[in-house]
């Protein structure tokens, strides 16, 4: 897998060093994949974890001395999933607030063409909803291999599995993926 | 510039492939609408200085790594490593009020900075507002989202030891407000705290804030919730099952504090009829959230205004009851008024009508009770005599 960060790098360094442009370049490119993933995790707060994912990164970045791009990411995602486990520790210790799952909301446009009604459906928040209705080890597998982009070691790590755990979950989860009804009506349309 | 993220993960399916696309697309408006708060989250980390919010455990290593890189003995580091483990206790309890009142003191003038409190009262600072004391009892406070005063520190005895801003704030410029859903509700009621941080005037994003609950008459304060500030610095936490009063405030960790909030609970007063005994009709009240010994007053309908009859006090069951003369109370409307405590605000009761002449008007059906109450001794109110006698209840 190529990675071409040569960018992604002088960003991060950039914002290491205190410029918030480097920071805002950082920031742009992985805050829509943050919200995915704690989309994915089930967090019916993802707005305030990523806040706090995001507060924690700059409080620290000066001691993010790994490496590059791909472990930056990892290591922001990591925070993001110790802060997605606390917000779920808080509700359930507090009762303020019921975890609920995603639910994949039902469109039925009559009158238009399928392939527009199905690829409509199929947005990015919809395909969020399609992984988050994965069982909780092939959703996660699945959300920080494709949404986060980090690669089947890191992932492994972060969850604490095999790098041969993480492959298999990332296939079975694909698979069953790909026998949804709505990814069917896709390929349909596209044979 | 790149994105950064590597190729993904390819698929020969295309509905595979909408869905990765669609899980990998760029950032939507909707998902980035958080950038103004990220950027003062990220100015406020660099403002910050770093050793903020570090605990002081972690000041050993630390100095013992300088030490080290000074080229100093290792008897002497292990000296130094003494009297920093031996300052860090002192530390740790001056920050709890745990040491001797010239001692506390002492550790004040020295660690003031770092936020160690005095033993003494301190004059407020003049720049800062004093809030005045919410009142206790029946009359509820109106909690206002905008007084940016200070907050009073828990007390010493306090289980919470979260840091106030009341003497030394670690992070000047931050303001926390408070506000409260409901100022009154009824008892075992959820109610839920609105607050905003800001730090110059402006929001800030992704804070960890506990909130802090002192209940009536308790001495410390604990946790009721905790919560992350959103992307305008607002937060809003709830607590569930409130049985009596409580004061409430948002706590940070750099030791910035809201104004306290106090809420007062209702009880919810039953008043039902439960049978007659020679010439007298018994009327029971029961409060589930009022205390044993809390007064409850029987009132009369006379007119349109209520009259007290009858003073009783809630038995361990949570109950009183009160003897009335059929003959004379023929028609006329009874109710109960719990009175307010410190536990709780004061709560009146459903009417109940005698029930003479109940199948005459067509009132509706007042529910008896089985259980029997246990013994009260309601007495008559010396200021209000009833024109009608009412009599102790005989099991009393």
């Amino acid at each position: 897998m190529e990675t071409d960060s040569g960018g992604f790098d002088e960003a991060l360094a950039r914002a290491r060093s205190g410029d918030e442009a480097g920071f805002l370049l950082l920031w742009g490119a992985l805050q829509p994949r943050l919200l995915r993933y704690l989309q994915v995790l089930g967090c019916d707060d993802v707005d305030d974890v990523a806040s706090e994912t995001w507060l924690q990164a700059v409080r620290d970045l000066h001691r993010f001395k790994k490496g590059g791009a791909d472990d930056f990411r990892a290591w922001l995602f990591t925070i993001g999933r110790h802060r997605a486990v606390d917000a779920a520790r808080s509700r359930i210790r507090y009762r303020d607030k019921v975890l609920t799952g995603q639910v994949v909301p039902q469109q039925v446009t009559v009158g238009n063409p399928v392939e527009d009604e199905v690829l409509a459906a199929l947005s990015t928040r919809h395909a969020v909803a399609l992984v988050a209705g994965l069982s909780r080890d092939q959703a996660e597998v699945v959300a920080l291999r494709i949404i986060a982009g980090l690669d089947t070691e890191a992932v492994a790590r972060i969850l604490r599995k095999s790098p041969g755990a993480v492959r298999v979950a990332l296939h079975r989860g694909l698979r069953t993926l790909s026998e949804d009804p709505r990814i069917r009506d896709i390929e349909k349309v596209e044979q | 510039m790149s994105t950064g993220f590597p190729d993904e993960p390819g698929s020969r399916e295309p509905g595979l492939d909408h869905l990765i696309k669609a899980l990998t697309a760029d950032g939507y408006p909707h998902e980035l609408a958080g950038r103004d708060a990220a950027l003062t989250a990220f100015r406020a980390a660099r403002r910050r200085p770093r050793w903020a919010g570090v605990s002081v455990r972690r000041s050993r290593p630390v100095r013992l790594s300088m030490a080290a890189q000074l080229g100093v003995s290792a008897r002497l580091a292990a000296v130094a490593a003494a009297l920093i483990a031996a300052l860090a206790g002192v530390t740790a309890a001056a920050y709890a009020k745990a040491l001797p009142a010239p001692v506390q003191h002492i550790a004040y003038s020295v660690f003031a900075n770092l936020g160690v409190p005095d033993n003494q009262p301190s004059a407020p600072a003049p720049a800062q507002s004093q809030r005045p004391t919410p009142p206790r009892g029946p009359v509820s406070t109106k909690a206002s989202g905008t007084n940016h005063g200070t907050a009073p520190s828990p007390s010493a005895s306090g289980t919470c030891p979260c840091p106030s801003r009341t003497s030394h704030p670690v992070v000047s410029g931050s303001v926390l407000t408070i506000a409260a859903a409901r100022a009154e509700l009824p008892a075992n009621g959820h109610d839920a705290f609105s607050g905003k941080l800001t730090y110059h005037g402006h929001p800030e994003a992704g804070v960890r804030l506990l909130l802090l609950e002192r209940a009536a008459g308790a001495a410390g304060w604990h946790a009721a919730g905790t919560g992350v500030t959103g992307k305008y610095g607002r937060i809003r936490i709830g607590v569930p099952n409130l049985t009596e009063n409580a004061t409430f405030r948002l706590s940070g960790q750099d030791g910035v504090a809201s104004p306290e909030i106090s809420v007062t609970v209702i009880p919810r007063v039953l008043l039902w009829r439960d049978g007659a005994k020679a010439g007298t009709d018994r009327l029971i009240t029961g409060a589930r959230f009022g205390d044993p010994g809390d007064a409850v007053v029987l009132q009369e309908l006379s007119g349109s205004a209520w009259q007290d009859v009858a003073t009783g006090e809630l038995n361990a069951s949570h109950r009183a009851s009160f003897d009335v003369p059929a003959a004379s109370a023929a028609g006329q409307y009874f109710r109960v008024v719990l009175r307010g405590t410190a536990a709780h605000g004061a709560s009146v009761s459903n009417r109940v009508l005698e029930p003479r002449i109940r199948a005459a008007i067509g009132a509706r059906a007042i529910m008896s009770h089985r259980a029997e109450p246990g013994p009260v001794t309601p007495h008559l109110a010396a200021r209000d005599r009833p024109r009608h006698p009412v009599l102790p209840s005989p099991d009393d």
